[in-house]
């Protein structure tokens, strides 16, 4: 009796030094921190002033994004290789209309929030699938030449391009900023097999 | 009883139905008056093609001069390209001025043109800001007759 004691005793010490180390080391594995997302990276929503729109406040991150798309947008405009796919940004409307550069700036600002990682935006267009397929947009082609207007590779590395000379207007460039510059333009290329159709 | 009871219904539906057009006309006026607070909402972007190489000193003096024009909110110059892209405020300013005025800088020492956009070339590529749609132009009524 005393033996079977003695052994259950030690059975159950043994058991609660093993358990008790086990639940240490896991104590004392780190749990590694969770990386910021692209939008948290760039200013996240945190509320600023915005210069744009004195009295009123936007996210940081959305205002950096917003400066960025602007900033592109220019350097689109004024690349000829773009013109076909742009037309609407130096197209002159009438007071009281919606300016293409303002439409595309607020689209792709919340298409760039979204895809970044803010929660507390939506992109409501078209998918990059159908904004660029003629079949679901008739603007890209014309009955007689519906390849037209499709995006190949080279047009659709070029704009890109123009994103990152946006950005460099910004003050961010491969020089002070290349994870943020690398994981950009990473970003945009997941993109890159839903619009170029050609 | 029969005709108090539809007598109520009817108000009963036409109350709603002013009541959901009420809450709609609420709702469009606030989608609308998002879209003109937009600070980028006024402005247009125009540009200037130069027909020959330019000196890329002589490309940003008039890119800096074009810069201080009334109404002009951003200007950019790709002079591989021999383009000057900028932003202006609808109804400060006016791109045939901005061109003639550009020129006049620049001594006329470049052939250049105003780029203009054609219609069809307006119905293909990128649509933004093309949705003159029944609901937006609503909505801008609204937002017009309240400001």
């Amino acid at each position: 009796m005393k033996k079977h004691f003695i052994i259950l005793a030690a059975g159950l010490i043994g058991m609660t030094v093993i358990t008790t180390s086990c639940k240490k080391k896991k104590d004392e594995t780190t749990t590694p921190t969770p990386t910021p997302n692209l939008y948290t990276r760039v200013g996240g929503s945190t509320m600023v002033s915005d210069p744009a729109n004195s009295g009123t406040t936007i996210q940081k991150g959305r205002l950096t994004l917003r400066s960025v798309t602007d900033s592109s947008i220019y350097v689109i405009a004024a690349d000829t290789q773009m013109a076909k796919y742009f037309p609407t940004l130096l197209g002159e409307v009438g007071a009281g209309n919606t300016t293409g550069f303002s439409a595309l700036s607020k689209n792709f600002t919340d298409f760039l929030c979204v895809a970044t990682g803010s929660t507390d935006y939506s992109y409501t267009g078209k998918s990059m699938t159908d904004a660029h397929n003629h079949a679901t947009n008739s603007r890209m082609g014309d009955g007689t030449h519906v390849n037209s207007m499709k995006v190949n590779s080279t047009d659709f590395d070029k704009f890109v391009g123009d994103i990152g000379t946006g950005l460099a207007k910004n003050g961010v460039t491969s020089s002070n900023n290349a994870s943020l510059v690398n994981d950009l333009v990473a970003l945009l290329n997941t993109t890159k097999s839903s619009i170029v159709q050609r | 009883m029969k005709r108090k009871t539809l007598k109520m219904l009817l108000v009963g539906l036409t109350v709603t139905v002013v009541l959901l057009v009420g809450l709609s006309c609420v709702h469009l006026y606030d989608i609308a008056k998002k879209s003109h607070e937009n600070p980028n909402n006024k402005i247009q972007l125009s540009r200037i093609d130069f027909k020959e190489p330019i000196d890329s000193s002589d490309a940003m003096k008039i890119k800096n001069y074009v810069a201080t024009l009334d109404g002009i909110q951003g200007t950019y110059f790709n002079v591989n390209h021999g383009t000057l892209v900028y932003g202006y405020i609808l109804g400060s300013q006016t791109p045939e001025n901005v061109f003639e005025k550009a020129m006049t800088f620049s001594h006329n020492k470049y052939k250049a043109l105003r780029y203009v956009v054609s219609a069809d070339q307006l119905k293909k590529g990128c649509p933004a800001g093309m949705d003159h749609s029944l609901i937006i132009q609503f909505s801008n009524f609204l937002y017009k007759s309240f400001n």
